[in-house]
């Protein structure tokens, strides 16, 4: 219906369209058509009214050529002039109308040009008028002339004017025939159409308008039929809602019942009913009638019984018409019963009821009428509802039950219950203790934890102290090899420079002595005497060099040892020989003497035991003036050989004991003077000692004499000759700065020899150093002497290196640098003095011949003088450097009665570069304090004169230059109230007690020396430690699985930089192979995506060799997604790193998974 | 039984923590933080992380219950003894220099620290001018911190602690047994101040001289160390004295060089 009315729409639409379109557009153009006509007769009237024009010109025309004719022909006749004022007023207008027809005539040629002959014939006529006219005027013989053409040109000029009008009137004419045609016949075709079109028009009108009609009244028709529908299902839906809200919570099966039926009667006036509910069993039982008298009981249908039983197993109402009243009461007593009487009903049916689609129960009604099929309709519709409500009744009826018996359960849950709680308290306790050591557990699991990681950091840390221990003792050796190389050219030199002194000195005292002898006798007793003291000198200076040969020999190892059997008596005797004629020159006893202990022979080298024994028995002899000398040979306890050597001498200081073992050095500087010697006999002595394999020992006191014992070995051991003196030395070498210098490492410094003694080893006390870096050893000297002439200690170096290390071994006051030094720049020394924390506050002046100024002044020095330069620009320079420095000089001000408290602070912090001065009372302090500025103030409370907290107080009051930083030093607790108010003048307070001193040293450093280098040096750390982090991967062995060339060389070349051994496998063919040729590869790069052998299995297959289990493979994929990554660690990667690499992030990896460092 | 809780669950419970009540848990130790978590979830009977941060977020008692798991109350009086003797040896000495002394026991926990501190203290004659803070993140430790009232069956181990530390009279002296418990003298905490302070969030309350932070950092991973440390820097006065546990060290952070080592066996630095 919806779609016919569609339809129609439609189509009306179109008809509505046609009948109104089709006469409008006929209207339009029948319009059109009309305005087109009457343009046309508008135009054609237009040509009418153009020719009218034209002729009537013309007319006016011919009749100006009248005119002429006339007036001329009048002055001809009369001779008089004024005849010839309309010849004259024509001739004037003639051209003029002329010009005028001919515009109007544009559109026809052929008149144009007759017009153009008119004015041909005009103008000859006038010229025959003219010359007419004139002789008439002048009495010509006109006459004749007029006779002879009088005429003619006139006669042309009308039959012109006449052909011309003649033209016109035609063409007047034939438009006006063309204009009635014209007319005419639009007028008949205008009207045919009309009439033709309007028939058409009001037949196709009619047929459109009769359909419309008619599906119209179709329409409304329907529409009625659907309107009676909806009432029908609202008066079903009424009923459904009534049915529910009569159902409505109720769940008693037989209230239910009755509620329904009693429903039932009242919407659709049922006479009697009953309703029958499947039980549990199946059969169908009645729960509620309406209208039922008291003679029915209860009834029970089974499977199909009767028709109720009929309708349920079927699930379709059955309708039961025209019954006889026996039938039905005698088959199921539906009878109708009421307070009168009693009848049976007529109609009957059976409706069976459904949830969810099966049928639960049958409701039997009888009607005294026939059910309209609407009711029956209705009753179907509810069956559902009924069914759903009466399932509903039943399973809350059953849950009831449910419910009951479950109530049951639980009080005998609720008994077992309280005996579980009984156990579970017994649990609580057991679990809280639990709990508590789990708590100590996690404790000490998470200590551990940290022990853990510090333990790993620690490692690292060593790692790299022993690295850089490697490297310290690398140049160690180094710096003995070095040394021991120029000991040994020193010895040697030594060892020639001896020779070649010996040769001249040999001829020197063969000929004093020859003069000495004075043989030719021609010398004096004097200048015997000088030749004598020649010789003398001669020898002493002989010995010397002797004995310098043989130290340096020793030095040098080249002393040859000739070890043999020796008898100890043999050497007594030898020395008794010798020495007992000397002891007897200067009056003293020499004794000798072998104990029972001593062997009777010894193996060592002989000559060399008697050179040990000959120094000691002459010292002793030379420093013993009276009382005795006395060798004697024993053994000792450890059963070493002792040749002890005592006297009755001098004796040596217990704190010079060591030092007279020194090359050139005697116990008093003064000796020397007295005694002579070179002091090299000790120095001799002992080496020689050490190497015969055994020691000289030295007891002696002031005064009471000296005993030095040799102690040798009875066998002397031959493999044990020492021929490095300098293994014994090397660990005296000062420690060297950790930090590395770079130039230092391509190739070992040798240190040139210096060109003069500087002040390093002075004992000279002077208050301020300066280094002099310089490699010009004139200018050095001069610098050398004007730092001296200064007041200055004056250290020398060369090179850079020499500086740095003076630099940072003696810390000058200042530094004096050349920039063009041999190797290493100045400037890169300037650089390295400001980089380290230990020397950037040394203020460096350069002085060069290279103009760098800016350079310098830019790295930190604080002054530049060009060579060659003044001694007064010099001294300048040296007054620059000591204005710097000397700014460093702090002032303090202490203020303490206690005059040995005072002097033990005193000492406590005093130091070079700070001023103190101690006052005891408050009045002087304040004078002080007016005349001088101080950098730090110390103040006891309790002052004679004052309270501290009084002198504050005036400090703050009186004018003084400036406050300093006060820090209060007393030997009391303060009160709350004290401290606050000694708070608003000093910051520090400190109570005297045991660690006091060391709090206040911490103090008055906070305030003197806010220590400059403090940050570069965390800054060092700091560097330092991302040095070592990276050193993790130096000397790493990587094998780089990759096919791809690009990521293989990136890769190489991020690893390599950080110092790693890069092995590169194409795929896991060779990825497998490599670990295999090569044993000590520390971690894998594995890419995933290789051709041949692919990274997953590559990995799977290492992982499955026992060796390679623990070896750390990091993948390298380039799938971001985690299931990718989980493959990876699943095929057996350690990690996994995503593409692309991230080159930071690679390097932590990599030091997270690099194995520890054993290797290192 | 209890689904494992994954780095995941952990971070997003930890923030869920955060943002909810504050309590930053971020940046403790992950191990130890899981292990915590685990024995939450038996002991609240959660099935899994998940579970147990809709609970604490919808309740800020089960949230209470939770911090009981997270924060470890392990701790004892005078616990390594031998620390308590070296405070008394090498830093009272210098302590005794202030006229009046700030000490912070970070992380005090149920208060055992406190209590040890404050007895030597009170035995080296510095307790009247000292003013000691106590803080800590659970409310229910500084509760018990304040009462003062510790197990009777510990005392014993104590009094054998408190006489290695050096301990001057009986420790009996300090304490009142009653029932299970020993109550320590009120006037003791007569200088403290409990106050609730989290090392992970709150900033630097005072300038002090003395600081104990033991067996607290253990917990923490290295930026959350890291910014203890620098909370304890910044507090300190200059020269003053910082203690750690005994498992703890500043060696490797970045606080290194800020301290120098007074017993380095007892962790006990000096700032710079």
């Amino acid at each position: 219906m919806q779609n016919t009315a569609a339809v129609d729409q439609i189509e009306f639409r179109r008809i509505l369209s046609r009948n109104i379109i089709s006469p409008l557009a006929v209207g339009v153009v029948s319009a059109l058509l009309f305005v087109i006509i009457i343009f046309n007769l508008l135009s054609a009237m237009k040509w009418v009214e153009h020719t009218v024009e034209v002729i009537s010109e013309a007319n006016e025309l011919a009749k100006l050529a009248v005119d002429m004719q006339t007036g001329m022909r009048g002055y001809l006749l009369t001779g008089e002039d004024d005849f010839l004022t309309p010849y004259r007023l024509a001739k004037s207008k003639f051209g003029k109308t002329v010009a005028s027809l001919k515009e109007l005539a544009q559109d026809n040629p052929t008149q144009v040009e007759r017009l153009g002959r008119i004015e041909e014939i005009n103008s000859a006529w006038q010229t025959y008028a003219q010359t007419v006219i004139d002789m008439r005027r002048n009495n010509g013989e006109y006459l004749e002339l007029v006779r002879a053409r009088g005429l003619r040109e006139f006669e042309m000029l009308r039959s012109e004017f006449e052909e011309f009008v003649a033209v016109e009137q035609k063409l007047l004419h034939d438009r006006n025939a063309a204009v009635r045609q014209t007319t005419t016949f639009a007028v008949a075709t205008f009207l045919g159409a009309s009439i033709f079109l309007t028939g058409l028009l009001s037949f196709f009108g009619r047929r459109d308008l009769l359909r419309l009609s008619s599906t119209f009244s179709k329409n409304l028709d329907e529409l009625h039929q659907h309107t009676e529908l909806l009432e029908q299902q609202a008066w079903q839906r009424a009923g459904q809602a009534r049915l529910a809200e009569f159902t409505m919570g109720k769940t008693a099966l037989p209230l239910l019942g009755q509620t329904i039926l009693d429903f039932l009667a009242l919407y659709i006036d049922v006479a009697v009913a009953a309703m029958y509910v499947r039980s549990e069993t199946g059969s169908l039982r009645r729960i509620a009638t309406y209208g039922v008298g008291k003679s029915t009981d209860e009834q029970i249908f089974d499977g199909n019984e009767s028709l109720v039983g009929q309708a349920a197993v079927s699930s379709r109402v059955i309708h039961v018409e025209h019954l006889p009243d026996h039938y039905i009461a005698a088959s199921f007593g539906l009878k109708i019963n009421s307070g009168l009487g009693q009848t049976a009903p007529s109609n009957l049916v059976l409706l069976p009821i459904l949830n969810n689609g099966k049928p639960n129960g049958v409701v039997e009604l009888g009607f005294l009428r026939t059910p309209t099929t609407q009711e029956l309709n209705f009753l179907e519709l509810i069956a559902a509802n009924i069914g759903g409500t009466v399932a509903a009744a039943v399973s809350s009826l059953r849950l009831q039950d449910a419910f009951e018996e479950t109530q049951q359960l639980n009080e005998e849950l609720q008994t077992q219950q309280e005996e579980l709680r009984v156990s579970n308290e017994e649990l609580e306790e057991q679990s809280r203790i639990l709990e508590e050591s789990q708590a100590i557990l996690e404790n000490q699991k998470a200590e551990l934890e940290q022990t853990n990681e510090k333990l790993t950091e620690q490692a690292v840390i060593l790692d790299q102290k022993n690295t850089a221990l490697n490297i310290v003792q690398v140049q160690l050796e180094e710096r003995a090899h070095d040394l021991q190389r120029a000991s040994k050219y020193k010895t040697e030199f030594l060892a020639n420079m001896s020779h070649e002194l010996r040769t001249p000195l040999n001829s020197t005292m063969i000929l004093a002595k020859l003069l000495s002898e004075n043989a030719k006798g021609n010398l004096d007793e004097e200048q015997v005497q000088f030749a004598q003291s020649i010789y003398s000198s001669g020898n002493d200076l002989l010995d010397l060099i002797n004995d310098i040969l043989d130290i340096s020999k020793v030095e040098a190892g080249k002393l040859e040892l000739a070890p043999a059997h020796v008898t100890v008596q043999s050497v007594i005797d030898r020395m008794n020989t010798t020495f007992a004629p000397l002891a007897a020159q200067k009056s003293l006893q020499f004794l000798t003497q072998i104990n029972a202990s001593a062997p009777a022979t010894l193996f060592t080298d002989e000559q060399r035991l008697e050179q040990i024994l000959k120094n000691l028995l002459s010292n002793a002899i030379k420093f013993t003036e009276n009382g005795f000398v006395k060798l004697s040979a024993g053994t000792d306890a450890s059963g070493m050989i002792t040749f002890a050597v005592s006297d009755s001498g001098i004796g040596i200081r217990r704190d010079q004991h060591a030092i007279i073992f020194e090359a050139f050095q005697q116990a008093d500087g003064s000796i020397n003077r007295r005694y002579g010697g070179t002091g090299l006999g000790l120095s001799i002595s002992r080496d020689l000692a050490n190497l015969l394999g055994g020691s000289v020992e030295v007891h002696s006191e002031v005064g009471k004499g000296s005993t030095f014992t040799l102690l040798i070995p009875a066998d002397m051991p031959i493999n044990e000759r020492k021929t490095n003196p300098f293994a014994a030395i090397e660990p005296f070498l000062p420690a060297l700065p950790v930090e590395i210098n770079p130039v230092q490492t391509g190739a070992p410094h040798t240190s040139p020899e210096p060109f003069f003694t500087d002040d390093r080893s002075s004992t000279q006390q002077a208050s301020r150093s300066v280094l002099v870096v310089e490699d010009d050893a004139e200018f050095a000297r001069i610098l050398f002497d004007l730092s001296h002439e200064l007041g200055y200690r004056c250290l020398v170096a060369q090179n850079a290196v020499d500086a740095l290390q003076i630099a940072t071994e003696y810390l000058p006051d200042a530094i004096l640098l050349d920039i063009g030094l041999p190797g290493v720049s100045g400037m890169s020394v300037l650089q390295k003095l400001k980089s380290n924390p230990a020397t950037r506050h040394i203020p460096v002046h350069v002085v060069s011949a290279a103009d760098r100024s800016e350079t310098a002044l830019q790295l930190g020095a604080i002054g530049y003088a060009i060579k060659p330069t003044t001694r007064d620009r010099l001294k300048q320079v040296f007054e620059k450097l000591e204005g710097k420095f000397s700014q460093k000089l702090k002032r303090v001000l202490l203020v303490e009665d206690d005059e040995i408290q005072r002097n033990s602070v005193v000492k406590l912090i005093g130091g070079d570069d700070v001023d103190i001065k101690a006052v005891a009372f408050g009045e002087e302090a304040i004078e002080l304090l007016k005349t001088t500025i101080f950098d730090c103030m110390i103040i006891d409370l309790k002052l004679p004169d004052m309270q501290g907290h009084e002198l504050l107080e005036r400090m703050s009051s009186e004018a003084i230059c400036s406050f300093p930083p006060v820090i209060v030093y007393t030997g009391r607790n303060l009160t709350a109230d004290e401290e606050n108010a000694l708070l608003k003048y000093s910051r520090s307070i400190i109570i005297k007690g045991a660690r006091s001193p060391e709090r206040l040293l911490d103090e008055v450093t906070l305030f003197l020396h806010q220590v400059e280098s403090k940050l570069s040096s965390e800054r060092r750390t700091m560097l330092k430690a991302v040095r070592g982090r990276d050193r993790i991967l130096e000397g790493r062995r990587v094998l780089l699985v990759d096919d791809d060339v690009r990521n293989i060389f990136a890769l190489t070349g991020a690893l390599e930089q950080k110092g790693a051994v890069v092995e590169v496998g194409r795929n896991g063919f060779e990825a497998i192979n490599k670990l295999n040729e090569i044993a000590d590869i520390d971690i894998v790069l594995m890419d995933i995506m290789m051709p041949g052998m692919d990274g997953l299995e590559a990995m799977r297959r290492i992982r499955a060799d026992k060796r390679f289990q623990k070896l750390p493979i990091i993948a390298i994929t380039a799938k971001a997604m985690k299931d990718d990554q989980d493959q990876c660690l699943t095929a057996g990667a350690s990690d996994y790193l995503a593409k692309p690499i991230d080159i930071d992030r690679l390097y932590s990896l990599l030091r997270v998974w690099m194995p520890n460092l054993e290797r290192l | 039984m209890i689904d494992q809780p994954t780095d995941i669950d952990l971070s997003q419970l930890t923030q869920a923590i955060y943002l909810k009540y504050s309590y930053d848990f971020r940046d403790y130790a992950g191990a130890s933080l899981k292990r915590r978590i685990i024995h939450a979830l038996t002991q609240l009977k959660c099935k899994n992380v998940a579970d147990l941060q809709m609970r604490i977020l919808h309740s800020a008692d089960e949230f209470m219950a939770l911090l009981q798991f997270l924060t470890i109350p392990t701790t004892e009086m005078f616990r390594d003894p031998h620390y308590y003797l070296a405070i008394r040896e090498q830093v009272v000495p210098f302590l005794k220099t202030y006229p009046s002394l700030k000490i912070w026991i970070a992380g005090c926990s149920t208060g055992e620290e406190l209590y040890s501190m404050a007895i030597l203290l009170l035995e080296e004659g510095l307790l009247e001018r000292s003013l000691i803070y106590a803080t800590d993140i659970n409310p229910h430790s500084l509760e018990k911190a304040r009462k003062g009232i510790f197990p009777l069956d510990r005392v014993s181990e104590y009094t054998v602690n408190y006489q290695k530390s050096g301990g001057k009279r009986a420790f009996s002296h300090y304490y009142t047994a009653a029932y299970d418990g020993a109550l320590f003298d009120r006037s003791l905490c007569e200088n403290v101040t409990f106050a609730d302070h989290s090392l992970a969030t709150d900033t630097v309350f005072a300038e002090t001289h003395l600081v104990c932070c033991r067996n607290v950092m253990i917990y923490f991973n290295r930026t959350l160390q890291e910014r203890a440390l620098g909370l304890f820097h910044e507090s300190l006065c200059h020269r003053g004295f910082l203690g750690l546990g005994s498992k703890e060290s500043i060696d490797f952070s970045g606080f290194a060089t800020y301290f120098e080592p007074l017993v380095k066996v007892q962790r006990i630095y000096r700032k710079l």
